[in-house]
């Protein structure tokens, strides 16, 4: 097995205050993340962005609510919706994997893609783009919408994949 | 560096097919688990559905799928059963084999189980093959400790059908 797939940062939510997790600092010296997400909400949404960006987002989203499928279209947005469906959720009850492809050039525009799952909600697909050349160095969740918290249980992992 | 994404274990089918795939005494020391089949069966058309239990269990499973059949979308729910990941079936393209990835995180929490499944069918064929995204849960709070792969329509997992199940370590 390669060693390419390495965790940078790993934060667990152990308490029942927690509203925003940050990864800091991301080192530049991987060739694309990969945030993996296991997360409840007792309400709201959890909303990402990167480098504290609050403008600049925008994602197109395939999904299905197990009786429709649709797609919508998000442009001139804050930050991108992880999962987007704004119930309260009993547990650790969502999976997001969220890919940052070549988020260290200086030089592009940066792609994001990402599947989510609420469960007993919807299955999601999305791609979006962040509108700056500027380097990945941290990336920021909080809720929003309403106030809610964090589940004790969830947990947030950061890998760094090298291509070399 | 760390070796975080470790292979667990691999079942490759051999000739005469099988009918179920087993994972046992899977370790309880990753944080998640990823579980990649290549698969076929012997059902009489183009495709099958890949279905995943855990423990043995039976119940406390439900579903969301969002899928294409290469002329439309459409979304369903299962209430009862993991019926949800992609297979060829006997009719499709000669070797040809659907491929299913499902993504386990937490997989030894003691609270209900969250998967996500992303699977294609693969054919030549004009008539219907899926492409799947999934959401599942199991609504059981014990550590995942087998696996058990089978299908809905046929009886075996024809010859070189693979199931490669690996570890992910999120510990620096």
């Amino acid at each position: 097995m390669p060693k390419t797939y390495t965790p940078i940062s790993t934060v667990k939510i152990d308490n029942s205050s927690t509203t925003t997790l940050d990864f800091t600092s991301i080192p530049q010296t991987y060739t694309d993340l990969v945030l993996v997400c296991s997360y409840g909400l007792t309400a709201g949404d959890l909303y990402l962005r990167i480098n504290n960006d609050t403008a600049n987002y925008s994602d197109t989203e395939l999904y299905g609510n197990g009786t429709a499928a649709n797609s919508t279209r998000l442009s001139n947005r804050s930050g991108y919706y992880l999962s987007d469906q704004g119930i309260t959720k009993p547990g650790p009850a969502t999976v997001s994997t969220v890919h940052f492809n070549n988020y260290s050039n200086t030089t592009t525009y940066k792609n994001v893609l990402w599947r989510s799952d609420d469960v007993g909600v919807s299955t999601e697909a999305h791609i979006g783009l962040w509108r700056s050349t500027a380097a990945i160095t941290s990336i920021n969740c909080i809720i929003i919408n309403v106030s809610g918290v964090i589940t004790p249980g969830s947990q947030f992992t950061l890998y760094g994949i090298k291509a070399a | 560096m760390a070796y975080t994404y470790s292979k667990i274990a691999t079942y490759t089918v051999g000739s005469g097919g099988v009918g179920t795939i087993n994972f046992i005494n899977i370790p309880q020391t990753y944080t998640d688990l990823k579980l990649v089949v290549s698969g076929r069966t012997n059902n009489a058309a183009n495709y099958d559905y890949l279905t995943i239990k855990f423990n043995a269990s039976t119940s406390g499973y439900s579903s969301k799928l969002l899928y294409g059949t290469g002329a439309g979308a459409s979304s369903t729910a299962a209430a009862s059963d993991i019926t949800f990941g992609a297979l060829n079936g006997d009719n499709a393209t000669a070797n040809t084999f659907a491929n299913a990835e499902y993504y386990i995180p937490n997989y030894t929490r003691n609270s209900y189980k969250a998967i996500n499944q992303d699977g294609v069918e693969e054919s030549s064929a004009t008539s219907t093959v899926f492409a799947f995204l999934t959401s599942g849960l199991w609504a059981n709070t014990d550590p995942i400790n087998s696996i058990t792969l089978s299908m809905a329509f046929g009886t075996l997992f024809k010859q070189y059908t693979t199931a490669h199940l690996y570890g992910i370590k999120a510990e620096i």
